[in-house]
């Protein structure tokens, strides 16, 4: 199923190869506030807070927290195959998160493994109906409710029969509460006949690449307002809008493994996003590349973990995640939002500084030393938040030119006495605190490896090559970075569901990456070429 | 604050690109054809039968056989919904896809590539008829089916050096292949003015004079507004051309409550049918409603079932004909057995052909081909089924033993070809299923006498009641149950039963006698079926108080 969710995340070490977008900062549509939400979850909120838990027979004791988030989205999504589209969706809901805590903030029913005991999803009316949509809140946060009470017995009991855990952190930081009034967004415009055509055009590039088995490009526009309200006293309007396209393409070689690009273009409206021609040069040089990458093999493999106040990098590097930036050098970053899905203002957090580790993206959901949200609380609608990553950057006070960096490759190599050094060209990887037994810092997929020989022969492209585990001894043979940063705009898949995340990284050389040979695919490529191939006839390429 | 939703956002599309442009007239839309030529005419048929060609001359990986068998089937689904709840718009839905599913068989007729699950590979397409971009989606499906195939036939023939007893039948049949170009469907629903109904419909707790004083003891009123369209495009390496389209209706309200005693109760109103009409009008849905609405209300404050009851009871035609859906409809479809087994089939039937399996005044048939039962639809119809071969009539039970069964083209002994009832979901493999399945009695009685009959066997037992099943889900858990009082004939509504032994043994011989006017019990969905039974008296069910937990109260009242 070409429409199956791939993840992309960010970091790109060693990359080159990227389109720079132009920065569209249109005002967002005017539209009457919808204060008739936002009053009914208020006053459902409040008439929660004071009659829940009030009679106190059955051991019920009242919830310490209650929010109500509710997402008002409208989406626009094509996707086109081949020069032909699969599917024209559009579409306008509203869904609200209920979250109720019993206990206290030391422990509560989300403790361990009852973290989802806190979460109810329902969608709401779409007409500013009050009775009818606090009618739905009542009956989420009664059912959410009767969850977090059972679930509360349940973590007592285990509490008690359990030894001592390792890390006490309590169940729910203690944060202040914010407000903002933003705009509510209205339908995005999207001229679905020109997009639609314009899908179709792009799409159609790949049939003059007949090796590249599986393509599309999908267009995914999403406009959306957060309604947040909480027992401690938050109350946000936080609108948010984004026009993404995406360019996937995979193939497999000969030998059956498979291989695959994506391209993705970002922009806070369809407007902004890049002319046809540029993002069919995109295609173009995705489409030629990915069939010269399934011509030659190789295997390569490794990775890191934590370790606060510890150096895990040179101390010439440094990372931030800044969720508050909206571009970078002109181009938009979908790792954009100013308040988190715990209604926590976004912040700058610098996790690593002159490579040492510093701290973690943090949600409210505390761990060992530290007790606080940084506002990088995110998730999926209908998930609990973790910490995860925004706009993910990456600095450098070592970087030398492109050329040079290439040079000192070539050098390093030779030192080595290897025939060979390895470029990454373009990595697919997250940056996040997971879990809280295990937070964790990168992961790392490369997706296009080049060997630049020392002897002066050309690059050549490699594949199969894999950098798993903990990668910390690689990154800490960083030698230098190049002077140049670029973006990354993706998706970030984890516990807490897809977020859209950004990652901002100069090129970096190496000196010595254990690599691993990856797993290879057995699958034959197709026995026929595609219908769509100019040499369609012939029956064995 | 932006979490993604996760679903790539619920879909309005064009479902005029869903149709090819078309000028048919109302006459000639009517009419089905038979010419292969006339396949050309359609854009989408066109391109599968232009890669058909490619892959049936080209298609073969060096070393290994060429296929044998090879099956198109696009799945075209038009769906439109409108959900309320509380009286209030809560969203709608439109979208529209074309799904590619792939079969290809290595091997020969009499031993094949296939499993135990059907085999085929899926694609979405293009809803554009764009001919290259559709052949594109087919040739995707078809490397990857045909090279599953061939591994399939390699472990098959492997595994069937492992057992002592070959196959009983042959892995596919031979069919007459048929060209059948049905005119393309379209939903007709009045998408306003259903939205406005079920909008209106949920909100009745709260607005409706009759009811609204006991809205607060309302927790849910949700309803919906469907209508469903399927085209299906079927060639194949015989030449069969099929294309097929229907569309289907329905509405539906459900409201929940919880008794005093946390039990929970759920009562929905439903229409279905296959054109709005068939949905019936403004005020019947709203009389419906109302209707289940009153009826909760009651049901509230009903008493719950008391000591377990052994004895007989009364089934109406919708309690009768659903326990034959859920009972007996599977048990009829002809499916191979395990490699290695001298079964005939599977299932509860597998070693009854020719045995009785219900009482001797009853008849079971199953006919596709009705398009209507006295003036009610039935969505179970169908002419062509889902492998391309022309549905039958099939008499399943004639005198009380089985005749036969449900036959697609995987056969099974004695019963070397397909009776038309190969039928499959949207992208899912065929497989026998039921379509319009009636249940019939030599001998009636009319509805009155049936209940006399049921209260004069409780006095002959000596017992205080006796039970009538009006509605039911599945075949254990009534919806509304009245215990009648042997005495005077009193009917009073109960609650929180389940039954119990209400099985196969019990159709076989515990049916005393069939009501004269049969229920038709429609189910909508991705294969729609219908079940037409008359009311049943049963010998000996047991009534018992269900198991099941009791929820805590509202722990705070709903606003208001």
């Amino acid at each position: 199923m070409p429409r199956s969710r791939f993840r992309l995340t960010s970091l790109v070490l060693l990359s080159s190869a990227f389109v720079i977008l132009p920065v569209i900062d249109k005002p967002l549509h005017a539209q009457s506030s919808s204060s008739a939400l936002m009053d009914a979850m208020s006053a459902e909120l409040s008439r929660a807070t004071s009659s829940l838990g009030k009679d106190a027979k059955d051991g019920q004791q009242p919830p310490y927290y209650l929010s109500y988030s509710a997402h008002d989205v409208f989406t626009v999504a094509l996707t086109a195959q081949q020069g032909a589209l699969l599917n024209d969706d559009s579409g306008h809901q509203r869904v609200v998160d209920v979250v109720v805590r019993v206990g206290d903030p030391k422990l509560d029913n989300t403790h361990g493994t009852h973290r989802t005991s806190a979460i109810t999803t329902i969608p709401l009316p779409l007409e500013d109906d009050s009775k009818a949509i606090r009618r739905s809140l009542w009956w989420a946060t009664n059912t959410g409710y009767g969850n977090a009470l059972q679930s509360y017995l349940q973590v007592k009991t285990e509490t008690e029969v359990r030894a001592k855990e390792e890390d006490t952190s309590p169940d729910f930081s203690k944060d202040p509460a914010s407000s903002a009034a933003g705009q509510p967004v209205a339908a995005p415009q999207v001229d679905k006949q020109e997009w639609g055509q314009r899908l179709r055009a792009l799409s159609n590039i790949f049939r003059g690449y007949p090796h590249v088995y599986s393509n599309f490009v999908m267009l995914n526009v999403q406009d959306e307002t957060g309604y947040f309200v909480s027992s401690e006293g938050a109350k946000i309007v936080d609108p948010h809008r984004s026009a993404r396209l995406v360019v996937f393409a995979s193939t497999r070689a000969a030998d059956g493994m498979d291989l695959f690009r994506a391209e993705t273009f970002e922009a806070e409206t369809i407007s902004g996003l890049p002319a046809q021609k540029e993002m069919e040069a995109a295609i173009h040089r995705l489409g030629a590349r990915l069939e010269g990458q399934r011509q030659r093999g190789d295997q390569e493999g490794q990775t890191f973990t934590k370790d606060i106040g510890k150096p895990i990098l040179p101390s010439f590097l440094s990372v931030a995640d800044d969720p508050t930036m909206t571009t970078f050098e002109g181009t938009s970053l979908s790792g954009y939002y100013s308040y988190d899905d715990e209604g926590q203002r976004a912040q700058k957090v610098n996790l690593i500084q002159d490579g040492v580790l510093k701290t973690f993206l943090m949600s409210r959901l505390p761990i060992a030393s530290f007790a606080n949200s940084n506002g990088h609380g995110r998730a999926q609608i209908g998930l609990m938040p973790t910490g995860r990553q925004g706009n993910l950057i990456v600095t450098s006070t070592k970087t030398v030119p492109e050329k040079t960096l290439r040079k000192m490759l070539i050098d390093e190599a030779k030192k080595q006495n290897k025939p060979y050094g390895l470029y990454f060209e373009d990595i697919s990887s997250g940056f996040a605190v997971t879990t809280r037994n295990a937070p964790q810092a990168f992961q790392v997929i490369p997706l296009v490896v080049y060997r630049v020989y020392t002897d002066g022969r050309p690059d050549e492209l490699v594949r199969g090559v894999s950098i798993v585990g903990t990668p910390q001894a690689a990154l800490n043979r960083i030698l230098a970075t190049g002077d140049k940063r670029e973006v990354f705009n993706g998706e970030c898949g984890a516990e807490s569901g897809t977020i859209p995340v950004s990652a901002i990284a100069p090129a970096m050389l190496v000196s010595e990456i254990e690599t691993q040979r990856q797993q290879q695919g057995i699958s034959r490529p197709p026995i026929l070429p595609p219908p769509t191939a100019k040499t369609s006839g012939e029956v064995k390429k | 604050m932006n979490g993604r939703m996760s679903l790539f956002g619920a879909a309005l599309v064009l479902l005029s690109s869903l149709a090819p442009a078309q000028q048919i007239t109302q006459q000639m839309a009517k009419q089905v054809s038979t010419s292969a030529a006339d396949a050309q005419k359609d854009p989408v048929l066109k391109a599968m039968l232009a890669e058909l060609d490619r892959s049936k001359q080209q298609l073969q990986l060096p070393g290994f056989e060429k296929p044998y068998f090879i099956e198109y089937r696009i799945d075209e689904i038009g769906e439109y919904k409108a959900d309320a709840s509380y009286g209030a718009f809560v969203g709608e839905q439109a979208f529209g896809r074309r799904i590619v599913r792939v079969t290809v068989r290595a091997g020969d007729y009499k031993l094949d590539s296939s499993g135990e699950r059907g085999q085929g590979s899926l694609q979405i397409a293009t809803t554009d008829n764009d001919p290259l971009a559709l052949q594109y989606a087919l040739w995707s499906a078809t490397d990857t089916a045909y090279k599953a195939a061939l591994n399939n036939y390699t472990a098959k023939q492997a595994a069937l050096k492992s057992v002592q007893t070959p196959p009983q039948a042959d892995d596919f049949s031979q069919e007459k292949a048929v060209v059948s170009i049905a005119p393309l469907a379209k939903s007709e629903l009045d998408q306003n003015a259903w939205k406005q109904r079920i909008i209106e419909a949920t909100g009745l707790y709260r607005t409706d004079s009759g009811v609204k004083d006991f809205a607060q003891e309302i927790e849910t009123s949700e309803g919906s507004v469907q209508s469903r369209t399927r085209t299906e495009y079927l060639v194949n390496s015989e030449g069969a051309i099929v294309r097929k389209s229907m569309v289907e209706y329905r509405a539906e309200v459900t409201a929940q409550t919880q008794a005093a005693d946390g039990m929970r109760l759920e009562r929905s109103y439903g229409v279905t049918g296959l054109t709005p009409a068939d949905l019936g009008t403004a005020e019947g849905f709203h009389n419906g409603v109302i209707h289940i609405l009153t009826g909760l209300h009651e049901l509230r404050s009903a008493p719950v079932i008391g000591d377990e009851y052994h004895g007989p009871v009364l089934f109406a035609g919708n309690a009768s004909a659903r326990t034959f859906d859920d009972l007996f409809a599977h048990a009829v479809a002809a499916r191979r057995p395990q490699l290695g087994s001298t079964a005939r089939t599977v299932g509860p039937f597998a070693s009854s052909y020719k045995t009785r399996v219900l009482p001797d005044f009853i008849k079971v048939v199953d006919d596709p081909d009705i398009t209507g039962f006295k003036g009610k639809p039935v969505l179970g119809s169908y002419t062509i089924d889902d492998e391309g071969v022309p549905a039958q009539s099939v008499t399943l039970v004639d005198g009380g033993k089985l005749t036969n069964y449900l036959v697609g083209r995987e056969p099974i002994r004695d019963f070397p070809n397909s009776n038309g009832h190969a039928r499959a979901a949207t992208a899912q493999p065929a497989s026998p299923q039921i379509g319009v399945l009636q249940v019939e009695a030599s001998e009636t009685v009319p509805g009155d006498e049936l209940m006399k009959k049921l209260i004069a066997m409780g006095k002959d037992q000596g017992l205080d009641f006796v039970y009538f099943v009006e509605t039911i889900s599945g075949a254990s858990r009534p919806r509304t149950l009245y215990r009648i009082k042997v005495a005077d004939g009193s009917r009073e509504l109960v609650r929180g039963a389940e039954l119990e032994d209400v099985n196969l043994r019990l159709l076989r011989s515990g049916i005393l006698a069939a009501g004269s006017d049969p229920y038709v019990f429609n189910s909508f969905g991705e294969i729609p079926r219908t079940v037409i039974a008359p009311p049943l008296l049963f010998d000996d069910v047991t009534v018992k108080r269900a198991e099941q937990r009791n929820d805590k109260l509202p722990y705070y009242p709903p606003p208001d």
